[in-house]
């Protein structure tokens, strides 16, 4: 579902990402991990289409990024670290702009949104400004719009910071439930254990240069994923 | 530690002076001087007019009712001081940032009170000395001066302060509770505002007739202050030296001040740390429409526009005068008749179509909606980056929006022109299609600007707004074309028919909104992406 291949990113003279080459497929959740700075917003970005990337390629179900960003767009959905969205917006306001631009029915998205502002318990407050949201409403509300257009895959900033216990888990539930139905997620994460338990493989970057990847057991082996990541980060 | 709390709020008034709000980085020494001269020289320019203001009452200090003069300069001093601190009162009293910061810390209420009606009073002394130290001037230039005389004068300009800061404190209470209430403050703070201009410009178009009505009815005022608002009388007492009456207006002043005090020290922290009680709206499913991407991006910029004042009164105040001047232009027209009988008859009757065309266009180049609206996409950016979008759809919608607020109004007032000044169909047709071009060329180069010099890091909406490079080019851009299509005109009467000039004009700004377009959807979109 998502192909990157020999992916370099520069700033200036410095590479945030250097020759990155990753596969995820469909129905995977691959998590992705390192320390601040290490280039995991700069890889996402570059998959999403927010950043041009100076080599390489990204492909999402075989289409370029590069050449057709907009069919790539169509399929997948972005959750940034910080959901900042349209304040001046009220949360159905902003749900239904992301459903308007991803062109799904009125039918359809009435009962998408439905059932996961219900799951995420914000039914009562779509109607509030999304300025009068918390920081975890307005995570909520970016997974929301994130999945009205149900996409083949989705890519996660930091998806856990900032939600309660139980939405956390519910959003835990939901990641697999999709990748049940054959959509694939791509996520940075700190949180170890996290990813420990819930992705299929992961990818840990350093220095924007791809460390080790594979699945969960190639990578820790019999030891836990934190002492891995620490190992690798000396 | 109240030294403290007073120097903390001394810095907090006199920041913007040191400090650049843009970039929020310590300002050169040479800009910190060219501010303070620019404040004081803006000061000082209000207190010049204000001396004229006061010079005007000064035939008062003859007519036997010499306390009057005292009595309306200290109003409007009063006035004034009210107006100038009653929002510092609400921001920097009932809101302020740090409130909650303080009062966790060891400090009695009372002491942040004290050091927040510190700032409240320096701002009002700054605005009532405006008016009062050239009253002062004037009243000593003017009339027999005696000690007693200058003492009180400064009496009644401290115990005046008294007075503004009771008053502020009652107003700012006021605002901070129909903010709370109120939902749609953007809106609110819009119709304030023009309310606030539409009453300047008519006492500043009337003040003449104003004072001379004061004056020549100044038994009927008297007695009214006497009995309506008696301190004010005694106010204008004290200024012509009467020992009893400033003793009252201070004990007055106190006992205002006193109240005021016991009530706010108990309401303090509880106003401060109140949460807002707009009742909350509970969502409720209903039947949806679906849109297409483009009325979804113009609706997301409209939403934006109509969810700011700053935005809308800041960018959009040509649109209000417009359909004013329209309106203006259809309850005056009998007035206005001679004028166009007065084309007529000096020889400028041809040059209707350019006077139809150029009404519009000097109002309306007021408007520059798209010149800060890259810039206010600010950190949300990332949502049309992200989105299955073509970005030239996206900053399509930004020049619509420019236009759906603009041109409506620009016609409006065209077509009133036409009705007012009767050029002929051809003339008419040709003026409004001047109109409209101007109207997408305005916005296409306002866009152009801000694509240029983008703004996406500002910690506050006014700076892009207000501040940014591209919203002033654009201002000045709009007027030098109106300039030029003006003064190009009138030179060139003689060469063109007033028509056929405006026709070319209108060719040449539609050839240059063809070139910017093209601009904004190759090197602009280019730019975009990569913000």
């Amino acid at each position: 579902m998502l192909r990157i291949e020999h992916l370099t990113k520069k700033y200036g003279d410095s590479k945030a990402v250097d020759d990155l080459s990753l596969h995820i497929a469909p129905g995977e959740i691959y998590g992705f991990i390192g320390h601040n700075g290490a280039g995991k917003t700069t890889t996402l970005k570059s998959v999403v289409g927010i950043l041009k990337f100076d080599e390489g390629e990204i492909y999402v179900d075989g289409v370029s990024v590069k050449t057709s960003p907009l069919e790539c767009k169509k399929m997948l959905a972005y959750i940034p670290d910080n959901p900042d969205l349209y304040e001046f917006m009220t949360g159905i306001q902003y749900l239904n702009f992301i459903a308007d631009i991803f062109g799904v029915e009125a039918q359809v998205r009435t009962e998408r949104i439905r059932r996961y502002a219900d799951t995420f318990e914000i039914t009562e407050d779509l109607a509030q400004p999304l300025s009068a949201y918390s920081h975890g409403m307005k995570q909520k509300l970016a997974i929301i719009s994130a999945l009205i257009h149900e996409p083949r895959l989705i890519i996660m900033d930091e998806p856990f910071v900032g939600l309660d216990p139980k939405a956390a888990h519910t959003l835990k539930g939901i990641m697999r439930e999709l990748c049940e139905a054959g959509c694939a997620i791509f996520f940075s994460t700190h949180v170890l254990e996290v990813a420990e338990k819930l992705c299929d493989k992961v990818a840990i970057i350093k220095g924007g240069k791809l460390v080790v990847a594979g699945t969960m057991e190639e990578v820790k082996g019999d030891t836990s994923l934190e002492e891995v990541f620490l190992e690798l980060e000396e | 530690m109240l030294k403290a709390l007073f120097r903390k709020q001394f810095m907090e008034l006199t920041t913007f002076m040191f400090m650049d709000r843009k970039t929020g980085k310590l300002r050169s020494k040479g800009k910190i001087v060219l501010t303070i001269v620019g404040y004081v020289a803006l000061m000082l320019y209000l207190a010049a007019m204000m001396f004229l203001m006061c010079r005007a009452f000064a035939a008062l200090l003859y007519t036997g009712q010499a306390w009057l003069y005292y009595s309306l300069t200290g109003m409007a001093a009063i006035m004034l001081g009210v107006f100038g601190s009653v929002f510092n009162t609400y921001s920097g009293m009932y809101h302020s940032k740090d409130n909650e910061l303080l009062l966790s810390m060891p400090i009695p209420p009372s002491k942040i009170l004290a050091a927040r009606l510190s700032g409240v009073a320096a701002m009002a002394l700054m605005f009532e000395a405006v008016v009062f130290i050239p009253a002062i001037i004037v009243r000593f230039v003017y009339a027999p001066v005696t000690p007693t005389v200058v003492i009180f004068s400064l009496l009644i300009m401290l115990t005046a302060l008294v007075i503004i800061l009771v008053i502020t404190c009652f107003l700012g209470w006021i605002i901070a509770v129909v903010a709370a209430k109120f939902k749609n403050r953007s809106f609110l703070t819009v119709i304030f505002a023009l309310v606030f201009f539409a009453l300047y410009y008519y006492f500043f178009s009337q003040s003449y007739n104003i004072i001379q009505n004061l004056i020549t009815s100044s038994d009927e005022v008297g007695d009214a202050l006497r009995t309506w608002v008696y301190p004010f009388y005694l106010m204008g007492m004290a200024g012509e030296g009467d020992a009893v009456s400033m003793l009252l207006f201070i004990l007055i002043a106190a006992f205002l001040f006193a109240l005021t005090w016991f009530i706010l020290s108990r309401t303090f922290v509880s106003i401060t740390t109140r949460k807002e009680t707009v009742a909350k709206k509970v969502y409720r499913e209903k039947t949806v429409k679906a849109a297409s991407a483009d009325k979804a991006l113009l609706r997301k910029e409209l939403k934006r526009f109509t969810s700011s004042a700053n935005y809308m009164l800041n960018t959009a105040l040509g649109s209000a005068f417009m359909v004013a001047g329209a309106v203006a232009l259809l309850i005056f027209k009998n007035d206005l008749a001679p004028l166009a009988l007065l084309l007529e008859e000096s020889g400028y009757g041809d040059m209707k179509a350019l006077i139809v065309a150029a009404i519009p266009m000097i109002v309306g180049a007021m408007n520059d909606i798209s010149a800060p609206s890259v810039s206010l996409e600010g950190k949300n950016i990332w949502i049309v980056q992200s989105l299955p979008v073509p970005t030239d759809r996206v900053l399509e919608a930004k020049l619509r929006l420019h236009r759906l607020i603009t041109l409506p109004p620009a016609i409006l007032l065209a077509a009133a022109s036409v009705y007012v000044l009767r050029p002929s169909a051809v003339d008419s047709v040709c003026a409004v299609l001047a109109t409209v071009v101007f109207v997408y060329l305005t916005a296409a180069f306002g866009l152009v600007m801000n694509l240029k010099r983008p703004n996406l890091t500002w910690t506050n909406e006014s700076i892009p707004v207000k501040t940014g490079f591209a919203p002033f080019v654009a201002i000045f851009g709009s007027w030098a074309l109106v300039a030029l299509f003006c003064i190009g005109g009138f030179l060139l009467r003689n060469k063109f028919a007033s028509v056929i000039y405006v026709l070319i004009f209108a060719m040449l700004m539609l050839g240059a909104t063809a070139l910017l377009t093209r601009w904004v959807r190759r090197k602009g979109v280019q730019i975009f992406e990569e913000l």
